[in-house]
């Protein structure tokens, strides 16, 4: 993989601006689990205009799986399934896909890519689905039954799966979003 | 004083062991390798901010054990979660401090981690307390133009209130990020041939003592997760 050092950099500026607000609301969560969800979606909102800044700055393929894999090395540090390193990448190829059909320019694919890159959290769900048993037995070790019986009624193998589908959603709008703040800020003032 | 690389390994893995499903007690250990850590940087205004906090917050965790009903274990939990939060946090805070970024690329091109993840690692970590500060600041002009309210205005206006956060700066990532990239280019980044570094690396004995400890402390933390 070849790229100029100045998109290296817009890389690693972007992923900085985008972990710091993705961090700041989803602490939200610490409070209340309930909580995240709305620190989750405000921070996926605002990251649309992240995102379509970053995406000013991208002329080769590969720079969107790249971000992907930064944030899933990183809150696998944090503490998520190890899981999430994978879905990031598979997340990040499919936006990269998606987006390189307008160029990284054009409207409507940068806004699908940016909703499928949001998928790059799913990693947190997944074993939600597929390992539930082992997961909630853990849940229930740790935090104990009354804990895990609520996390047990509140995120159900139903909400998980409209959970991923609305991260999409969420996505989109927060990629549109994103697109109006480019053309009414940055563009104005040269900086997209 | 330390190595670079040892001291990513004793903060990721301790990092990682903190916030992984393993029984409480590592976090002691942890704590206890995170206060001679800043004892042998002399760090004593943060060491004392340490030990406050952990007395603060497992005092606390300590006093609602004793009492018992649904809302105080929940607050039990929500402070323990906060805790383990807060000592990797702390963690993250002191690698992020203590090590300049030249030591970390110096260090990912000794161990031939490609350009295209190491410059952007490098970077992370050396603007994420940009960032930081630069929101600090956005805040208190916001403040001081009247633009943000008290804690009220800013649940009935959430959008709002962030898009006057996150447009400036974004604005000034976007400066910043133009001026680093001609900063680099100007030491040669992007150059072909191989990468030299300047900064001398040494692997000494406290190195290998640090390495050491931590490897005992994921084995006790990993013997008691299994049984």
């Amino acid at each position: 993989m070849k790229f100029t050092p100045k998109e290296l950099i817009a890389l690693g500026i972007f992923t900085a601006v985008y972990t710091v607000i993705y961090m700041a609301f989803n602490m939200l969560g610490a409070v209340a689990p309930i909580l995240q969800l709305v620190g989750a979606t405000l921070a996926t909102l605002l990251n649309g205009i992240t995102f379509m800044l970053f995406l000013t700055r991208v002329r080769h393929a590969g720079l969107i799986t790249l971000m992907a894999l930064l944030l899933g090395i990183l809150v696998t540090i944090a503490g998520h399934h190890p899981i999430s390193i994978v879905t990031a990448l598979v997340a990040g190829i499919a936006a990269d896909v998606i987006a390189s059909r307008g160029g990284y320019r054009a409207t409507v694919p940068t806004v699908v890519a940016y909703g499928v890159f949001n998928l790059w959290v799913a990693g947190g769900y997944l074993p939600l689905l597929f390992m539930r048993d082992s997961v909630l037995s853990e849940y229930r070790r740790q935090m104990g039954d009354q804990w895990a019986d609520a996390f047990n009624a509140l995120f159900s193998p139903a909400v998980i799966i409209v959970l991923i589908i609305g991260t999409v959603v969420v996505g989109m709008i927060g990629g549109w979003i994103g697109r109006r703040a480019l053309s009414k800020h940055f563009e104005r003032a040269g900086l997209a | 004083m330390f190595d670079v690389r040892s001291l990513v390994f004793t903060v990721v893995t301790l990092d990682a062991l903190v916030l992984a499903a393993l029984p409480r007690r590592i976090d002691l250990l942890a704590l206890a390798v995170l206060m001679l850590l800043l004892l042998a940087y002399r760090l004593w205004r943060q060491l004392l901010a340490l030990v406050a906090l952990a007395v603060v917050l497992l005092g606390a965790a300590w006093l609602l054990r004793l009492g018992s009903g649904p809302v105080v274990g929940a607050l039990g939990i929500a402070v323990l979660y906060l805790w383990r939060y807060s000592l990797a946090g702390a963690f993250g805070w002191f690698l992020i401090t203590r090590v300049r970024p030249t030591e970390f690329m110096a260090a990912m091109t000794r161990m031939r981690i490609p350009q295209f993840l190491a410059v952007p690692i490098a970077v992370v970590l050396r603007f994420v307390p940009t960032v930081l500060t630069e929101g600090r600041a956005i805040i208190d002009a916001m403040r001081m133009r009247g633009l943000l309210g008290g804690p009220l205005s800013v649940l009935r206006h959430p959008i709002r209130t962030a898009e006057y956060l996150v447009i400036p700066m974004l604005a000034g990532a976007v400066r910043a990020g133009d001026e680093l990239t001609a900063s680099a280019l100007c030491r040669g980044f992007g150059s072909p041939g191989r990468r030299t570094t300047i900064v001398q690396l040494h692997f000494g004995v406290a190195d290998v003592a640090l390495m050491l400890v931590t490897v005992a402390v994921a084995a006790y933390g990993f013997g008691v997760g299994l049984r």
